[in-house]
């Protein structure tokens, strides 16, 4: 992909994703490097992103990256050390673990649950837009969202 | 590098009940505060550069690539599938500002091992008759209107109907089964939220 439709990408929807990432794995310098490797996968690839799609992929991609690594047990690891790593090849079996967060929670959780996981970690939204839509507290949304990101941290961990 | 705050920040989003309303709120707020965008694309591009100068990025972007195709596309088609049944769901008006009807881009790069076929607001007679035909089975509706309901869905051809079945079953408003040679499609009430 051409760097300078990347950079066009980076800077439209750099802060949705980083706040994607960073509400998962609570650690700003991790966030900002999942982001990153995110758009480095894109420039080194021939993916062809629809425009109508392309925030919800990049914002599925980061999910997924952050949630990797919560499998992977590597949270407390500096980002160098996921770059560099030659161990981190998914196997088939994560990867279809990863893919079935989405059934999990709609198995799991209720309805407002999942809503308010896809605003936030497949649309972006902030905590205060979510609870705007919702007509609940941030507050709330807070104790949804921990919830949700308690019990899959534990799905992923078994 | 770490964020001195993440134990903290940690603890908070796994127990929430044991932190005041004003705590909380202080921290949905740090997480939410806009980043410096051009400073992180300067970044970006001055960590793109220490890789290309170490002479091994291709290998790793490589495998990651396809990785990340993979399990992004499942995602992706996953995600979409659900904005489907919100749509097709009375609560369509309420959540059209959240979830919206994308249609998937689906990466290049697939594996060899899994084959999926990837319905993009497609109609519920179109899907089941090539599952239905990949399966040799036959297809009845208790209501010819579920004929015309649109999914955005992957099936796995390689699993068996009852894996299809499952995930159909997900989209609330509707109920498959398999009964010998046959797929029944139930239309259903759709019940309330949980407390």
């Amino acid at each position: 992909m051409k760097r300078v439709y990347i950079q066009q990408l980076f800077k439209q929807h750099y802060a949705k994703m980083y706040r994607v990432a960073y509400s998962i794995l609570l650690d700003e310098q991790e966030s900002k490097d999942v982001v990153s490797d995110v758009f480095a996968n894109l420039l080194q690839g021939d993916a062809m992103l629809l425009p109508d799609t392309t925030e919800h992929y990049l914002l599925t991609s980061v999910r997924n990256q952050c949630f990797k690594r919560i499998r992977h047990e590597e949270i407390k690891h500096q980002a160098e050390q996921f770059i560099s790593s030659e161990h981190q090849v998914a196997t088939s079996a994560e990867d279809e673990r990863l893919a079935d967060i989405e059934e999990y929670v709609a198995s799991c959780f209720t309805e407002q649950d999942q809503r308010i996981f896809r605003m936030r970690y497949s649309y972006g939204c902030s905590y205060e837009e979510i609870a705007a839509v919702e007509g609940i507290s941030r507050v709330a949304v807070w104790k949804h969202l921990s919830r949700v990101l308690n019990s899959i941290k534990k799905h992923l961990k078994s | 590098m770490s964020t001195p705050n993440k134990k903290l920040f940690r603890d908070m989003q796994e127990h929430p009940e044991q932190y005041t309303e004003s705590q909380l709120e202080s921290v949905m707020t740090q997480l939410d505060k806009e980043p410096d965008v051009d400073a992180a694309w300067q970044e970006f591009e001055a960590k793109l550069s220490q890789r290309t100068h170490a002479g091994k990025p291709t290998r790793w972007y490589s495998s990651m690539r396809k990785i990340a195709a993979v399990f992004v596309g499942i995602l992706l088609v996953s995600v979409t599938a659900f904005a489907t049944v919100n749509i097709v769901q009375r609560r369509a008006a309420k959540k059209a500002e959240t979830v919206e009807n994308a249609v998937v881009s689906e990466p290049k790069s697939t594996t060899k091992v899994i084959s999926p076929v990837h319905f993009e607001n497609t109609t519920l007679d179109s899907i089941l008759a090539k599952v239905a035909s990949h399966y040799h089975l036959s297809v009845n509706y208790n209501d010819k209107a579920a004929k015309s309901m649109k999914f955005y869905i992957t099936w796995h051809p390689s699993k068996g109907i009852s894996h299809f079945i499952q995930k159909m079953n997900m989209f609330d408003g509707l109920l498959l089964s398999v009964n010998q040679d046959t797929i029944h499609i139930e239309v259903v009430e759709v019940e309330e939220d949980k407390p």
